[in-house]
């Protein structure tokens, strides 16, 4: 008898074969160039210069997790303790920064306070001021706000369920033995919130420490995170070792943060008792509460609704004198930048008009939900009911959550830019890489959702169906199908909006004359001239509302109850 | 040493106490009893200051402790779930008020060790709460109530958590710790059985009123009103009209004390015990259902009134009932 069953293993043997071509060779290309430390002779500097960029790292992800945690647990009591009028309303919206990409949250932020924003141009014009007074784009106030505005819904949502399924009666019995209201505070809600605060703070700062784009576009050049300095080792230095060395770095801190969040993430859902959360709601009464929740809605909304309100609203309004006539400011609402997206002027930053930039996105998402079904739905039927292999290989599936999207774009560039297997055909030159890549990066979480959805369907249904005559086929179909086919859409719709949105692998593999929708979104905000800034915006309100009805696809069809983290 | 004037609450637009009175003196346990959402827990709520009632005052030894926040009251809550700390482990959380005190390291050690000593949980003093039974979890809770001495002891259904077998055994060692303790209780049940067992006086709660207050014998043995017979399940209620001989009910005219004008509508309360006898007065039907109770059979008529009869006539044969006590309500 082998010691493995055949049938066991086919399932495994898409996922298997594609996650070793296109993460796991890649990852040990980058091992074997980043270990390679003869290129410290070359550049002496280097050590130094790392250990700056980690220090930045560190400095701006604790800072951003500290203000994160400001922000958020006000607000995670607020949605745990208090019932108000579009209060469900309120909490998705703080949920959608995290889901939107990078690029989009940095022109809702240029388009509100950049230099060309809202309120620069409001301030001008309200002044007669020939400069933009409020200097954000480019500063550490910039990063940190972004990145308060992206996370704060992990601090919402994790803090917030353990707080809300608290036992509100805990808090009542110290008070009956003689405890303060600080002493409660400290001595029971702090000590019992402890693990879910640890845990959303660890997540909090592996995404701060992760950050790419809020850095490259929102910081600008002045600031370097390590994700960013591969990228400028990368393509800008054309330092290969270094970037690698750099992604080395990174893949092992990340690897240490997930593998202490997911230690301690067991805890905090194993203390959450599931009980009806209402019990612990009640309205405001009390003229105090009435004020503090008055004014933290006021605060959510102006917060997390005015950036992206501004970039739409940019996106179809001129403010300021196009290039040619510099005497005349019209302030009026326009459709030309969206008209400017179907020409392909000369003086563009591309061969091909930038409407070709939706289209390709389209294109690389569509080729994203396809391979990420295709690949993912046999794993998630072997996990969904585990044996040994399946225990043994579900780490590893998840390894690529673990790795950087701009590690993985540089271990495609290290592996695919010179023959692999068939000496003609380069993949680098290759438009498919982009595709590849945003597939072992949505696979992940592909094969999660759909594993929780089969492993919900309770064996008992099956069994019934075939004693009932059903054939095997006829199971998958009238049983398997109609339970799972909402958690399919969901899961399609995921790696539909990571692909959608990927700013990282994509803005070191594209093509210039093969855009996606966020490199081309980068190039024209790095760009001067309003017009550029016009078709920005333009790009990235599209942008904004294919991910937002993405986002709208995934929440109305996921599993209840499991997306949380 | 408490007292509870007139209490008044409203929840969620509807009214829930409706002026509630009632006095508990030093050293008993009073009951207040009544179904599930007749204001119970919320008095205990409004007595140890977590919420306010709308009107009415609650004094303690005659001063009013409307501005006295819950942490200086001084009293105890055991609640229905327990409310345990999940992060502390069972010395901690009996440990928690006396800590509230500032009572030193060696007196909390004593105190606490003496405390689970009473409820016989001394070896689980490093025990982690999660870990605990339901049974032990309820004695940790009586313990950390108990331990800070004090002034009152409220106790919100108690053993409703627990089964039936758990909560004979655990109702009877309660009683003793109570007594033992001699600290004034109040005791919030739906259960009468459990509120016979354990109260010096039993106050039943319906529409947001007292019922009626007394010790068990007083309430089992004259209930002043036909909700109280009913909730008590003392017996078959009968609608009639007083005449000069007796109460005219639809099943024949009952001769029973009372001190009512004539031709007024009242209750009769018929108790179960009965024997089958041809006096008057009596009732005739048809037994639907017998049920053997051990000293004797509850016999159910096809009318709907049941019965303690010995011997158990067959099911279907007409008989004649006369009960042994009907009081007019």
């Amino acid at each position: 008898m082998p010691i493995v069953n055949f049938r066991k293993v086919l399932p495994w043997l898409a996922p298997s074969i594609f996650l070793s071509l296109f993460f796991f060779y890649p990852l040990t290309r980058i091992l074997a160039l980043g270990l390679d430390f003869s290129f410290f002779q070359k550049s002496p500097h280097f050590l130094s210069q790392t250990l700056e960029i980690l220090r930045f790292t560190f400095y701006e992800a604790a800072l951003s997790t500290l203000l994160t945690l400001v922000v958020g647990l006000p607000l995670a009591h607020l949605f745990a303790h208090y019932d108000f009028p579009g209060k469900k309303v309120l909490r998705v919206l703080t949920a959608v920064p995290f889901m939107l990409p990078t690029v989009v949250v940095a022109a809702g932020f240029n388009a509100l306070l950049g230099p060309r924003g809202w309120i620069n141009l409001g301030w001008m014009a309200f002044f007669q001021l020939d400069r933009a007074p409020l200097v954000f784009i480019g500063t550490l106030s910039a990063i940190l706000i972004a990145h308060v505005f992206y996370n704060s819904t992990i601090v919402i949502r994790l803090v917030g369920n353990a707080w809300a399924s608290m036992d509100p009666h805990l808090g009542d019995a110290a008070l009956s033995m003689g405890a303060s209201p600080r002493q409660v505070l400290m001595g029971i809600t702090l000590p019992l919130l402890r693990p879910s605060i640890f845990a959303a703070s660890l997540l909090v700062f592996l995404f701060d420490f992760t950050s790419y784009g809020v850095i490259l576009l929102l910081g600008g050049p002045r600031f370097a995170t390590i994700e960013v300095e591969i990228y400028i080792q990368a393509l800008q230095m054309l330092n290969l070792p270094a970037a690698s060395l750099l992604s080395l770095v990174q893949l092992i801190c990340t690897l240490g943060f997930s593998a202490i969040y997911a230690r301690y993430i067991v805890r905090v859902t194993a203390a959450i008792k599931p009980r009806a959360a209402s019990l612990n709601q009640t309205r405001p009464r009390l003229k105090g509460q009435k004020l503090y929740v008055t004014g933290m809605i006021i605060f959510l909304v102006i917060f997390f609704v005015l950036p992206l309100l501004a970039l739409p609203l940019r996106s179809v309004s001129q403010l300021e004198a196009n290039r040619a006539d510099l005497s005349q400011v019209k302030q009026t609402v326009t459709f030309d930048y969206y008209r400017e997206l179907f020409v392909n002027r000369n003086d563009s930053l591309f061969y091909v008009p930038p409407f070709q930039a939706a289209r390709n996105s389209l294109f690389y998402a569509s080729i994203t939900v396809i391979l990420s079904l295709l690949l993912g739905f046999p794993a998630a039927a072997a996990l969904a009911r585990p044996g040994k292999l399946e225990k043994w290989l579900d780490p590893l599936l998840m390894l690529p959550l673990g790795a950087s999207s701009v590690t993985l774009g540089l271990g495609y560039i290290l592996t695919f830019n010179r023959p692999l297997f068939f000496s003609q055909f380069t993949f680098l030159t290759s438009p498919m890489l982009v595709p590849l890549a945003h597939t072992t990066i949505a696979l992940p979480f592909v094969i999660r959702s759909l594993q929780a959805a089969l492993a919900q369907i309770p064996s008992q249904l099956r069994e019934a169906a075939s004693v009932l005559g059903a054939p095997r086929w006829k199971i998958w179909l009238y049983v398997d199908w109609p339970i799972i086919s909402r958690a399919v859409i969901s899961a399609g719709a995921f790696a539909f909006t990571i692909s959608l949105g990927e700013f990282g692998a994509a803005s070191l593999l594209t093509r210039p004359d093969y855009p996606t929708l966020p490199t081309a979104i980068y190039r024209f905000l790095s760009q001067p001239g309003g017009l550029n800034y016009g078709q920005a915006m333009a790009m990235a309100t599209i942008l904004m509302l294919v991910c937002g009805l993405g986002i709208l696809l995934i929440e109305s069809f996921r599993l209840p109850g499991s997306g949380d983290f | 040493m408490l007292e509870i004037i007139n209490l008044k609450k409203m929840y969620n637009g509807q009214s829930l106490l409706n002026g509630i009175s009632f006095r508990i003196d030093g050293g008993e346990t009073v009951c207040l009893l009544g179904a599930s959402g007749s204001g119970k827990s919320t008095i205990l709520r409004i007595i140890s200051g977590l919420e306010k009632a709308d009107s009415g005052e609650v004094l303690w030894q005659g001063s009013n402790l409307k501005t006295i926040p819950v942490n200086q009251r001084g009293f105890g809550l055991m609640f229905q779930d327990y409310a345990l700390f999940p992060h502390l482990d069972v010395f901690a959380n009996v440990a928690f008020g006396l800590k509230m005190q500032n009572l030193g390291n060696k007196e909390i050690e004593m105190r606490v060790v003496d405390i689970l000593r009473q409820v016989n949980l001394t070896e689980f003093a490093h025990r982690s709460i999660t870990g605990l039974s339901g049974g032990e979890q309820q004695r940790v809770a009586l313990a950390r109530a108990l331990a800070p001495h004090p002034r009152l002891l409220m106790l919100d259904e108690p053993l409703g958590a627990l089964d039936r077998a758990l909560r004979e055994g655990l109702i009877n060692e309660l009683r003793g710790i109570l007594h033992e303790s001699g600290v004034p209780a109040i005791y919030v049940t739906h259960d009468q059985q459990e509120a016979f067992t354990i109260a010096d006086k039993i106050i039943l709660l319906h529409d947001g009123l007292v019922a009626q207050a007394g010790s068990a014998s007083e309430v089992f043995n004259h209930p002043v009103n036909p909700w109280v017979a009913s909730f008590l399940g003392l017996g078959n209620l009968l609608g009639g009209v007083t005449t000069p001989d007796g109460v005219n009910t639809a099943l024949g005219i009952f001769p029973c004390a009372h001190t009512k004008p004539a031709r007024e509508e009242v209750t009769l309360l018929l108790r179960p015990q009965a024997v089958m006898a041809d006096s008057e007065p009596s009732i005739i039907g048809n037994v639907a259902d017998v049920i053997f109770r051990g000293q004797d059979y509850r016999v159910e008529l096809e009318n709907g009134l049941y019965f303690y009869l010995e011997p158990a006539p067959s099911i279907g044969q007409s008989i004649r009932v006369r009960p042994l006590q009907v009081e007019c309500l």
